[in-house]
């Protein structure tokens, strides 16, 4: 692409995944083995994070998870899912360098996923005040079953698209 | 996918203009992490149900709490209201069931949850999005941010749209005998669906003028007659919370 | 309006151009163009017309990458050379696939956005838009969200935004194609009114065409030449062979649930009684809204009837086996296909290696070929190939037409009829219905009849 002007690129970039991090996870539920859904929030902030790096994913992942709250009915956790998914997004991609991703570096990214997931909403659902944190500490396993199964369908959705879409990588900052 | 949870109205909360709402709502979410005596609790908690009452009615009100009682019912199962050391409320033979200490903890939480959500509901509840992003605009939100999240709200309901429609077409496309959709190729599709839109996107942006030196015509959105009188009641009611304490 | 001292003046196009992926598009393509003149391009799919409209707006080479050689001059200035924002007031475009170029929410959004930034006041934003939508009959849209349109009314608004930005060269891609006659007329009527130079871009003839364009030329072999007009391919159909199968519905109300804006009515159609026999060929026509798309998604299994029934040789089926026994090819091609090559598209048809090449031939395919890379109009095609392979009895097209040579169509129609299949045809072309065999039916008033 041209060195002009790359506004107009990043603009679009951010709004439609912003909107497929929200669309992921309000519409496209998987049943869970151990009962419920699983939503695909984190599956799609890894995508971005693998495809178009930290700062992208930061955004796009971040804005996706804060507007899925807005939009489904649970405004009070948009500031902390912006927070959670944007660090899980933002570290995901520094670690997984386009190219210079080995296994053990997605193992790394995918382990830093669960981390600042499952820890994130602990910590700040507490700090904020908005829980207890008994009832945050219950919600943990479920984060950590969500986020681990996102890294993972991330990354093959990642490889998916690389090969059905040729100009991908071309699309970057 | 609806992504607005606007409803039409004309009540008092409805006409309320756009900018000072934004400021009541802030106000307000941040005052009630101040709130310490019962009465404060009380106001936080009731106050939005009684806004979201009188502009979208009781059933829209109970649509939205509903979602969160289970909330409330595992805070409440979870803390321990019989803190030890307080000052017992209720006791049961020897055990002490509650504590004052115990009970303050769980209503501060409580109200505070119900509060910021009732608070932010109530805004969508009685603001068009595209409004929000022209109120927030107000308060130096960049041209460009306004413009994304205005996108954003084109975009998410698109691809809900086509989420589904590929999904019912990967089913068209099933061998007899098998039914649902297969997941991973349906959100491959989708994902790729939507990464070729951007350059498109971006190639729409400019081509309707997006980077033109020179841009006027982006006035600010015109005053409301009692413009002022309306910022003075959206802070004035959040800071009642002070004085209730 | 234009000024009589440049009445004359010319608008000069010299192009080269070849993709990265080194598919050469134009070889010393030229046209030019008087001011005010009105010219149809008239060329079959992937022949480089979206390409055109792409490089006269600047979307290439800026945004999909290619070499590019040539300039196209408007009154001196070479537009080619100007960034994109900048070539506005000079050229403008209606995609040929209308969710390409939405970019809001709300029907006034989109409208209002580039006036915006042509830095137009607030008054004569709000005539412009006002005449704009009235021009296309979406006056009482000006609230509604983008996202409930149909596609007539999606390519409605982006004629809309066009003409509200009105700039000296309008591009309209396939801009007849997905509405329905009213509309085509009365967009051929604007053309026909309109002072400025337009470029038209189509894959077959259509009647609208006749008398609204100065000119038609073609593109062959990359370079521009007058359009021989070629006689409308007059076919022989395979005889009908109506087989044992029928798909019969009956009684049958459907409905779509709300809208944005209360005042629009929300749309129901009743269909008192529909049959397909197996091998026989059934036309099917009626306005942009009325339907049709709602009608093959229920026969289809895809949207759940409000009453009435379904059956397969009389027998009721139910609600998901329906989408076993009749294809769907969907007006956007791109919806149904999800694989990397047209290969991997039509061996994910489980198809024995000589049916796909069989296919391959059938349909004009190079199986190599990244399906994300194609054409719309290609594209449609892979899609009647996996659908071929999968052997449906019962196979609906939902305006395969629009956009493909007229060819093409009659290659899928005549390769399916043969294989013996159902086939109700969507279309809003009158040559095209009168031209097909078999059996026509209406929408009209919300009902279902069958047409002398």
């Amino acid at each position: 692409m041209a060195e002009k002007n790359r506004t107009a690129l990043r603009i679009s970039l951010i709004a439609i995944m912003t909107a497929v991090v929200a669309v992921f996870t309000l519409v496209v539920r998987i049943p869970s083995p151990i009962g419920g859904y699983i939503s695909l929030c984190d599956a799609a902030v890894s995508f971005v994070a693998y495809a178009f790096g930290p700062v992208s994913g930061l955004i796009a992942g971040g804005l996706g998870a804060a507007f899925a709250d807005l939009i489904g009915g649970y405004p009070q956790w948009a500031v902390i899912s912006f927070i959670v998914h944007g660090l899980e997004a933002f570290l995901m991609g520094l670690i997984v360098k386009k190219g210079s991703s080995s296994i053990p570096m997605r193992i790394l990214a995918a382990f830093i996923a669960v981390v600042i997931v499952s820890g994130g909403y602990l910590l700040l659902t507490t700090f904020f005040g908005l829980t207890v944190f008994s009832e945050a500490v219950l919600e943990v396993p479920a984060n950590i079953a969500q986020s681990a199964v996102g890294a993972v369908i991330g990354l093959l959705l990642y490889s998916g698209v690389r090969k059905a879409y040729r100009p991908l990588d071309s699309l970057r900052w | 996918m609806n992504v607005s949870s606007y409803i039409y109205g004309r009540s008092f909360y409805h006409r309320f203009d756009v900018r000072p709402k934004l400021f009541a709502t802030l106000l307000f979410s941040a005052l009630s992490f101040l709130v310490s005596s019962y009465a404060g609790f009380a106001v936080v908690f009731f106050l939005p149900i009684l806004l979201m009452f009188l502009s979208v009615g009781s059933k829209e009100s109970w649509r939205c709490y509903s979602r969160l009682i289970p909330l409330f019912i595992i805070i409440l199962l979870f803390t321990p209201l019989q803190d030890r050391g307080g000052v017992p409320l209720v006791t049961f033979r020897s055990f002490t069931l509650v504590t004052e200490e115990g009970l303050h903890s769980v209503l501060r939480i409580i109200s505070r949850l119900g509060g910021i959500s009732g608070a932010l509901m109530l805004l969508l509840l009685t603001e068009r999005n595209e409004d929000i992003i022209k109120g927030l605009r107000a308060f130096r939100l960049p041209y460009n941010a306004a413009l994304s999240a205005s996108m954003i709200l084109r975009f998410i309901p698109y691809l809900g749209q086509l989420f589904s429609e590929i999904r019912d077409s990967m089913s068209l496309r099933l061998e007899e005998g098998r039914h649902g959709y297969p997941i991973l190729p349906s959100i491959t599709a989708l994902a790729v669906a939507s990464i070729r839109m951007i350059p498109d996107t971006a190639s729409a942006l400019e081509e309707r003028g997006f980077g033109r030196e020179g841009k006027i015509g982006r006035e600010p959105i015109k005053r409301p007659r009692f413009y002022f009188l309306q910022w003075a009641i959206g802070a004035i009611i959040p800071l009642s919370l002070l004085i209730v304490g | 309006m234009p000024s009589l001292l440049f009445q004359d003046r010319m608008s000069e196009l010299e192009l080269s151009f070849s993709y990265d992926t080194g598919e050469e598009v134009f070889s010393s393509f030229s046209l030019s163009l008087k001011r005010g003149e009105h010219v149809l391009v008239l060329s079959p799919p992937g022949s480089g017309k979206t390409t055109l409209s792409r490089i006269l707006t600047g979307s290439i080479p800026k945004y999909i990458q290619g070499s590019l050689k040539g300039h196209f001059s408007i009154d001196g200035r070479d537009i080619l050379r100007e960034d994109i924002p900048r070539r506005m007031d000079a050229v403008g475009r209606v995609s040929q696939n209308t969710d390409e170029m939405m970019l809001f929410s709300s029907v006034e959004e989109e409208i209002s956005f580039p006036l915006e930034n042509m830095g137009l006041g607030r008054d004569e934003r709000d005539r412009r838009i006002a005449h704009a939508l009235s021009l296309f009959g979406l006056e009482r849209y000006r609230d509604v969200s983008t996202s409930e349109l149909s596609g007539g009314e999606k390519r409605r608004l982006l004629l809309s935004v066009l003409f509200a930005i009105d700039p000296d060269v309008y591009i309209l891609d396939e801009s007849f194609d997905e509405l329905s006659p009213r509309w085509r007329r009365n967009l051929a009527e604007a053309v026909r009114k309109s002072p400025r130079t337009i470029i038209a871009l189509g894959s077959h003839e259509l009647g609208e065409y006749r008398g609204t364009f100065d000119r038609v030329v073609t593109i062959e072999g990359g370079r521009c030449s007058d359009y021989a007009a070629r006689p409308f391919p007059s076919v022989s159909f395979p005889q009908i062979h109506k087989g044992e199968g029928v798909l019969r519905a009956e009684g049958l109300i459907i409905g779509r649930e709300h809208r944005s804006s209360g005042d629009l009515p929300s749309f129901s159609l009743s269909v008192p009684q529909l049959e397909i026999a197996e091998g026989e060929c059934v036309t099917l026509l009626g306005e942009n809204g009325s339907g049709k798309s709602s009608l093959s998604r229920v026969l289809s299994g895809l949207l759940r009837e409000r009453s009435g029934s379904v059956t397969i040789d009389g027998r009721s089926i139910s609600f998901k086996e329906r989408r076993h026994a009749v294809a769907y090819l969907m007006q956007n091609p791109y919806e149904e296909l999800f694989l990397p090559t047209v290969r991997d598209e039509l061996e994910s048809t489980k198809a024995s290696a000589v049916d796909i090449e069989k296919a391959l031939k059938l349909f004009s395919l190079d199986g190599s070929s990244y399906v994300q890379e194609l054409s719309y109009g290609k594209a449609k095609m892979v899609q009647a190939a996996v659908f071929y392979l999968l052997g449906r009895r019962f196979v609906i097209f939902d305006e395969l037409d629009s956009a493909v040579s007229y060819e093409d169509f009659i290659k899928a129609v005549f390769a399916y009829m043969e294989k013996g299949a159902g086939l109700l045809v969507i279309t809003h072309d009158t040559r095209v219905s009168g031209m097909l065999p078999g059996r026509k039916l209406m929408i009209e008033g919300g009902v279902l009849h069958e047409c002398e």
